[in-house]
Order: structure tokens, then sequence, then C-alpha cells
């Protein structure tokens, strides 16, 4: 099973709140296998960005890794050592923040901070480094790089910014790139250009990606395949076709209902996302499922594989395997 | 929202980096600019002091012991017939010498001791800050004190009781904002670019929290000078004839009620010099602390 660039086997985390233990994650699954654009999908709060920070193993306190396995070329990144992990870090995978603004430290030069990203991994001479630096910062579409590296982050709009973290996260070509929602924080023209942006530089260095989005149409132009997400549960996982085309899960039919159509009522879920630190017993989405059984509110309904590339946890779909 | 709040700090990064303005609004406040000259002069007297005294600070005179102020001796003579303006000159640079170094030393281990602690949390956390705890327990000139007392007089002992009892604040003070800063995204993007716990603590973390321990050590560069002034003045700092101020009004204490200028003049120096320091400590962090500053 090395096929996988990245296999993820019932993860736990738990954030041990003042008022109580947040169950974050509750036993999630997920396979990326190599050169391929995974699309995590999910409302706030599912989950997504506390998956990709557990792969990093940067889950901020009180969070923590309860139990779980994440294989990464088949060695378990939880079983690391500080030291072994950090060498992962921006160089096997990186990762793209929200806010690009605010993943930039506003009191360091552009330049050393992309330079930092190398020196981590690297004893390249300074000029070197600066060479690729300027490569990458070309790839990624930026005018005048060479001017930009004595730059200040408050000197540089949202779009140059975020083309900035990203020439960071691929600077020393990592085999997984994690975005967690790139382009939510800019405007819409931009989106599509950064969306663009990525989808040719993965494909250039022969990375593969966990895209995390809530849009999922943003998750039909760019991924492979997608998982959708529902309260620290991957619901449903298949390839993108599968998934639009014939969604099975009742959330991720409601999710694909609820975007909006010119002409048509807007659709929305009924009832809100659940209260982690006391999730309803079962399967979390069953208060607002319309196809919600009686076994649906006693037993959490296991992981349904039809075939390879396919899976859905739903009694829905028991008789069927 | 957030991205409002983004740009919010993006301006105030602008707006303090802005060195013109800075000085432009510290210079408008009459009281930091009172302060600013009370330290240079305070400074140029430390340096040139000792060249521009009018007599040596431990030439003893007996035919001319206890005068008043006069043309001779601009500050009169105390009990031995010394040159009391003189030794005040002399004095200058052991205050600012004891309040340089011993700021410098504390500050430097309140700074690593702080990051380490606001940083790395947990048991290292928990350790440090008990044992800042434990020194916050007495009050400091206490605790100066014995320390002094148990190394006996001398400067550097002074000094290092001083330092001894200065650190904790910087340490605590560290600590907060490093607290603060570490759960900005900007330090989760450096982690996640592989930079190591080192590289954080001192290029990323520290240059963010120099302007606190800066206006911190110039407010207390004026307590450290009372403190050693303090220990002079119970006969646990530097030894008598050296011209340091407390020592001085120690000395001037039996005379007070006939020959006031023995005391008063080298207690008028401890005052300015403290002073000083205050008000630019003050005049600092009104400039340098963006959130005081947006009113």
């Amino acid at each position: 099973m090395t096929n996988y660039l990245l296999k993820i086997s019932n993860l736990v985390v738990h954030f041990y709140r003042y008022e109580g233990v947040v169950k974050a994650l509750d036993g999630v699954n997920l396979r990326i296998g190599y050169k391929e654009i995974l699309g995590l999908v999910g409302e706030t709060g599912s989950g997504k960005t506390v998956t990709a920070l557990s792969i990093m193993r940067l889950v901020p306190s009180p969070g923590k890794i309860i139990q779980g396995e994440i294989l990464f070329e088949g060695r378990d990144l939880l079983k690391l050592d500080d030291e072994e992990i950090r060498k992962i870090r921006g160089k096997e995978i990186s990762m793209i923040f929200q806010e690009p603004k605010a993943a930039l430290n506003p009191i360091l030069t552009v330049g050393f901070q992309l330079k930092e990203a190398i020196e981590a991994h690297s004893s390249l001479s300074d000029k070197e480094a600066e060479d690729i630096i300027i490569d990458m910062l070309k790839k990624v579409g930026l005018p005048d790089p060479r001017s930009l590296l004595k730059r200040y982050p408050h000197e540089l709009s949202g779009g140059m910014a975020q083309r900035i973290m990203i020439a960071m996260a691929l600077l020393m070509k990592p085999k997984l790139l994690i975005a967690d929602e790139p382009t939510s924080a800019l405007d819409v023209t931009v989106q599509a250009q950064i969306i663009q942006l990525i989808r040719d530089l993965v494909s250039e260095i022969g990375s593969s990606v966990l895209y995390i989005t809530h849009d999922l149409s943003v998750a039909a132009e760019l991924c492979d395949k997608v998982a959708v997400m529902y309260a620290g549960n991957i619901v449903e996982y298949g390839s993108i076709f599968d998934i639009f085309d014939n969604p099975m899960h009742p959330y991720t039919k409601g999710l694909l209902a609820a975007i909006p159509r010119l002409g048509h009522e807007l659709y929305t879920i009924e009832g809100e996302i659940p209260n982690l630190m006391n999730p309803p017993k079962g399967c979390r989405f069953h208060p607002r499922c319309p196809h919600a059984m009686e076994i649906c509110s006693k037993v959490k309904p296991p992981s349904i594989w039809l075939n390879r590339n396919r899976m859905v946890a739903c009694h829905l779909y028991s008789e069927e395997v | 929202m957030k991205k409002e709040e983004g740009e919010e700090k993006a301006k105030e990064v602008i707006v303090s980096s802005d060195f013109r303005l800075m000085l432009r609004l510290f210079l408008r406040s009459p009281t930091s600019l009172t302060g600013i000259i009370i330290v240079l002069i305070l400074i140029v007297l430390a340096i040139i002091g000792p060249y521009i005294a009018p007599y040596d600070p431990y030439l003893q005179n007996i035919d001319e012991r206890l005068k008043p102020p006069n043309w001779k001796h601009l500050c009169g003579t105390d009990q031995l017939g010394r040159d009391i303006f003189s030794r005040i000159l002399y004095g200058c640079r052991i205050s600012l010498s004891i309040a340089i170094l011993v700021v410098l030393v504390s500050t430097s281990i309140g700074l690593i001791l702080g990051l380490i602690s606001g940083y790395l949390g947990g048991i290292v956390d928990e350790v440090l800050m008990r044992i800042t705890d434990m020194f916050f327990a007495f009050p400091r000139l206490i605790l100066a004190m014995a320390v002094a007392a148990a190394l006996g007089p001398g400067l550097y002992n002074v000094m290092f009781s001083i330092a001894t009892v200065s650190w904790p604040v910087y340490a605590r003070l560290v600590r907060a904002c490093v607290l603060q800063i570490k759960n900005e995204t900007y330090i989760e993007a450096a982690r996640a670019i592989g930079a190591s716990r080192l590289r954080i603590m001192f290029k990323h973390i520290l240059p963010m929290v120099i302007h606190a321990i800066i206006v911190q050590s110039t407010l207390d560069m004026g307590g450290v000078i009372l403190l050693a002034a303090g220990l002079g003045f119970l006969g646990l700092g530097a030894p008598p004839p050296t011209p340091e101020w407390g020592v001085m009004v120690s000395e001037g204490r039996m005379y007070i009620r006939a020959q006031w200028w023995v005391s008063t003049f080298p207690g008028l120096a401890i005052f300015l010099a403290a002073l000083g320091f205050n008000l630019l400590g003050d005049g600092l962090r009104d400039v340098l602390d963006v959130k005081e500053r947006r009113e």
C-alpha cells in the first residue's frame, strides 16, 4: 500500500479547553496519491484546518493528537521527533495559509523570509539562495522580483502576498503542498489567477496538493479527488466527477444543492454544525439529515468503500456492500 | 473582519517604522523633551566631568571644611573639605555606569529567559516563572541589600546585587509579549517552513519585543540609580571615599541641620537623574507603544 504519498488513518484530535473537551477530529481517514490534487471540503469548523495542521504537527495547544497514524511515504509523521519533523516541514511538506498578509512577519523583509525557507534546509550561499528565490518569484508571476526582496509585507497587496507565500512554499519543491483556503481572503478576480498558478506550478514540480476549501466550485476547478468533511469526520470521498454527478452522502447532496444558482431559491441545510464538545451520538450528521433512520442516532456509520476510489460513511448504503 | 484587522496591523507597523514621525511626536511633548535634555546632560557630564571638575574629588582640605556654597566651591565643601561639586561630577560617571551596566545585564538575562519561557512554555515556563515569583516575593531594595551585604561593599558587588533583583521584571515582560506574538499566523508560517525554535525566537519574536524592552529599561535606569544610591547610603554600596552620590548623602546626614548643602546637592543629583530617565522612558513609551498613541 505504498502507492499513496500520504495516508491518514483514524486520526483523532481533541482540544482540551477549560469548558470541556472539543472532539475536533473523530477518526479521520484520508489518502493522497502521488501528483494528485485532493480537495478537502466542508463547513467552517468541520476540522479541515486541524487535519492540515496535524499533518504538519502544528496543532496549536490546547489541541492534542490522541491517536491515529499519518504515513508520509511510509514514515509515520506522528512518531518523528521534533528535529525530524522540522526537516520535513517546508522541504517535503509545505503549507500556504488563508491570510497571506498575516502569514508574513510584518517587521522582516520579504527577501529575509524567503531566504529563511531555504536556509532552514540547506547550506546554499546567499547568492545561490537568491537566484533560486528570484527564479521562483518569476514563476509565480511577480514583476521585478529583485526589488521585491527588500520590501516589507505591508507594501504588498493581498494577491502579491499570496504569490509570495506560494513561492515560499514551493522553493524546496515539496512533495506535498497543503493549501488552507488560499483564496478565500482574496478578490474573486485574483482567486482564479491564484488557482491557475497553483495548478501550473504543482504539475511542473510534481507535487501533490491537499487543497482545503469551503467552496465546492473552487474544488471543481482544481481537484482530482474530493473528500467531504463534516464535524470531524470524512463523510464522502471520491473523484471530482463522482462527487458532483453522483453525490451519495446526504450532507454532500445538501452542499451541492446549496451552491447558489441564478433564478433558484437558495437552498440551506437545516440546523447548524454541532457543538463538538458534545457531539450527537452515532452519525454526527443525523440531527440535520433528511433521511435519518433509527440506527443513525445509535451507531457511527462505518466507512463504506464502494471501490478503491469511492467511500461514503452513511447507513443508507450499508446493505450495498 | 479579519482582513481589516490585518490591514490595521500593517498600518501600525508603517507608522511605527517611520522614525521621523516618532521623533517629531517625541519632541512635541515637553516632558519627553525635559527628560532627554536631562539624560543628555548626564551623559555629557559622565564623559567630560572629570576633565571640567575644578578640584580633585579626593583632595581633603581641613581649612576649607563645611564651607557653604560660594564662587570658589559652587556646592560648598564637605566635612573633610572636599569640593562637593567636583565630587558630584565624578559621581555622575559612577552612577551612570552602574545604571547602564545593570540594565544591560538584567535585560539580557531577562530577555533570554523570557523568550525561552514564553516560547517553549510547559514545564520550562513553570520553573522559570516560579523562580521569578521568588524574587518578586521580596521588596527589591531589601533583596538587593541582602545580596550586597553578603558580598560586601564594592562597586561591582553593587551592580551584581542590583542586577540579581532586576532581571525578573524583564523576564516577565518579555514572556508576556512572546505569549501574545507566538500564536500569530506568521510564527506558525515560520514553523511551517521548517524554521528552528532558536531561529523563531531570536529572528522572528525578539525584534517584536525590543520596543517594550527599550521602554522598560529606560524607566528602570532611574530606579537603578536610586537603588544604587540607597545601597550607598546604607553603607552597602561603594566604600566611603568613592564620590558615589548615595555615599555622599549618607556622609552629610550628621550635618544636615547646620550644613544642609553637604547632603542636599548629591541628593538633588540623584533626584534629577531619576527624574530624567523616568521622563525619557515615559516619552519613549508614548511613541513606541502604538496602542496608546492611537488616541
